[in-house]
């Protein structure tokens, strides 16, 4: 028995271990530590997306589109920018075509297709309509905005914008009954929908929410560098495995905001750390570092099966224990 | 039990951490640190350029670090130049795939006390802040160059006639850019010559190919093409040797010696241009060192490492003229 609580809890000090580590990678290799602010806003940005995303794939669901998300905000932001609107309309426009391209992806959630299928096309699709529109060139070169968004109070506006989101997330996932909805969506959809749960507004909500905070990042980074249509090709991977790693089950039902928090500084920090050790040693390179965060999700993956089988293992036993 | 193994794990975790942190420590009296960044890696241009700046990083002592993103991509560029400036390098020296997108992480890196040089392809100077870029050649000399190459070859009696394509890299490249910007009016001397189109296939071997095989197929009456990336014109060749269309369709541009000679040898390519992408690396890496320790003084003509006669201008040092390659002396570089 006792052994058994000492397994039971490597799951748990496992992404705790390797923080320690990643984090005293970072650190033996920095010159610069305030110079470890703009490192990190690339992971901020990761840490938004997956905060959201965490809870869709409580929710049983899962957006793809993220990048693409962020693309079609910021070339809307950018050409709207440039055709002469104010820096601050145009920002606000963004947000709003990053909640209605959101609210599409729920729509079609909503409307039965898989999230898998529905957001896997809408990735082609807004990334294509922004490459459409800017005619595959980026914009740069935009006018100086009025008030600089791209920072407040001396940081850059990625991390406030993962202060809230976190905050918010924290309080809707685990304080309010749309959170407890989330959860019971996720573990069973039918069941939900029988125990009257909205689940077709909950998930619109969701996605909506998604398409939102893709837009208010498309804003910061347009006021930065510029609209970049292929900048964050990718970045849902990042942030699904960010999510995954702090061990929130990936067919939903199981794991939390914090959890996704902890996940986030982990492959942070062994990203950055691994990245800082390649000019010493040629063999860690951009491949290498790809090959460390799947070994990680392998990993972290049969942790959380196998936790689960656990889990439901000792249910059964105990429930054949009560029939007996 | 379990809490105590956990504890002995933890501190192992955490004296690893120190360690590593201490042989940091140890060499406080390092050299110069410089990071040297290419458009992407694992092309034939970049691994040349690579070369010579570590032979020249050999002959100065400096601690090098040749590293860049694996495709065209300016936000990958960003991360690992914001990650080298948190690391400590003293000098970075890049060739931007976007100059006005790179721009911020440019000047935040030199307001953090890190030298930021360019080089093969500029930033924009005003956003950036940047202090030298070490050129290859002047813009004007390869624009012409270029057009030169293409009237001996395709012209008659010194003047283009027919249909013509570019087929350049990515679309925001501003050496790629700035050679055109010369080259498109320069043709206007040629009343017959007719432009059709520039095709931006980024740095990627196939699309180049497959833009140029449709391009064939679109222009029967096709005469010129100036592919003038490294890796345009071996993929350009390719499409018109595979289309037969070798003698009707004069191909020229920029490229390595390595990676022409077969089109050149069976007279696909009978000229191309480029200039010494090994000395380029080299010069960059001399003048990151030079520039740690001074600023370097504008000099009409100046001895770097083993290069003589380079030019440095305020705000550019230039390695010298371009290179035409041709049957006869293709063999003599190695790049």
């Amino acid at each position: 028995m006792k052994r058994k609580g000492f397994i039971k809890n490597i799951p748990v000090l496992l992404p705790w271990l390797l923080l320690l580590l990643a984090v005293g990678l970072v650190f033996s290799q920095v010159e610069r530590p305030a110079a470890l602010v703009n490192v990190g806003v690339q992971w901020a940005r990761v840490g938004v997306l997956a905060i959201v995303m965490t809870a869709i794939i409580l929710s049983g669901g899962i957006d793809l589109s993220v990048g693409s998300m962020i693309a079609l905000s910021s070339v809307a932001m950018g050409l709207l920018w440039k055709a002469g609107w104010p820096a601050e309309v145009a920002s606000g426009l963004a947000v709003l075509v990053g909640a209605t391209i959101g609210a599409i992806n729920g729509f079609l959630v909503v409307l039965g297709l898989s999230p898998l299928v529905a957001t896997l096309a809408t990735m082609a699709f807004y990334s294509g309509l922004a490459l459409m529109l800017c005619g595959g060139e980026k914009i740069t070169k935009l006018p100086d905005p009025a008030i600089d968004t791209s920072q407040i109070a001396g940081w850059p506006s990625e991390y406030w914008i993962l202060a809230f989101v976190f905050a918010a997330a924290m309080l809707l996932v685990h304080g309010t009954r749309f959170g407890r909805w989330c959860y019971a969506i996720g573990d069973n959809p039918m069941a939900a929908r029988f125990a009257a749960i909205p689940v077709r507004r909950t998930q619109w909500w969701l996605y909506t929410a998604s398409g939102m905070v893709s837009g208010l990042l498309a804003v910061v980074y347009t006021v930065r560098k510029g609209a970049i249509p292929d900048a964050h090709r990718g970045i849902e991977l990042e942030a699904i495995a960010c999510v995954v790693v702090g061990g929130t089950l990936i067919t939903g039902g199981r794991g939390g905001i914090l959890k996704t928090l902890l996940g986030i500084v982990v492959i942070a920090n062994i990203d950055i750390g691994l990245f800082f050790l390649s000019g010493r040693f040629k063999f860690i390179g951009a491949d290498a570092r790809l090959m460390v965060v799947g070994v990680l999700l392998i990993v972290v993956a049969v942790w959380n099966e196998w936790l689960a089988r656990t889990d439901d293992r000792v249910e059964t036993l105990n429930e054949a224990a009560e029939r007996i | 039990m379990m809490i105590k193994r956990s504890k002995t794990a933890l501190v192992v975790g955490f004296l690893s951490c120190c360690l590593l942190g201490c042989q940091q420590d140890q060499d406080a009296e390092s050299p110069v640190r410089i990071g040297m960044m290419p458009k992407l890696m694992g092309i034939s241009f970049f691994d040349a350029a690579g070369r010579g700046a570590q032979e020249a990083a050999e002959e100065l002592g400096v601690d090098l670090t040749y590293d860049g993103p694996t495709e065209d991509n300016t936000e990958q560029q960003a991360k690992m130049i914001e990650a080298w400036v948190a690391q400590g390098f003293d000098v970075i020296a890049v060739a931007p795939n976007d100059p006005d997108a790179i721009a911020s992480t440019l000047f935040s890196a030199q307001s953090q006390g890190v030298q930021v040089i360019t080089w093969d392809t500029d930033a924009d100077v005003e956003s950036s802040q940047r202090s030298i870029f070490v050129n290859q050649a002047p813009a004007e000399d390869i624009a012409n160059t270029l057009v030169d190459v293409m009237v001996r070859g395709a012209g008659e009696n010194k003047k283009l006639t027919g249909q013509f394509v570019i087929i350049s890299g990515t679309k925001t490249a501003a050496n790629q850019n700035s050679w055109m910007e010369i080259m498109v009016p320069r043709l206007q001397q040629h009343p017959d010559c007719e432009l059709l189109e520039t095709r931006y296939p980024t740095e990627d071997q196939l699309k180049a190919r497959e833009e140029t095989a449709n391009l064939l197929a679109a222009y029967p009456e096709l005469r010129g093409i100036w592919a003038i990336t490294s890796v345009a014109l071996p993929a350009a060749a390719k499409a018109v040797r595979d289309a037969g269309r070798q003698g009707q369709v004069f191909v020229t541009g920029l490229s390595l010696p390595s990676l022409m000679r077969d089109y050149v040898q069976d007279g696909t390519v009978e000229e191309f241009v480029l200039f010494d992408v090994e000395k380029l690396g080299y010069l960059t890496v001399q003048v990151a060192a030079a520039l740690h320790r001074n600023p370097l003084l504008p000099a009409e003509s100046r001895a770097m490492g083993k290069l003589d006669s380079i030019r440095i201008t305020e705000r550019e040092v230039i390695l010298g003229k371009p290179l035409i390659f041709d049957k006869n002396n293709i063999d003599q570089y190695n790049f």
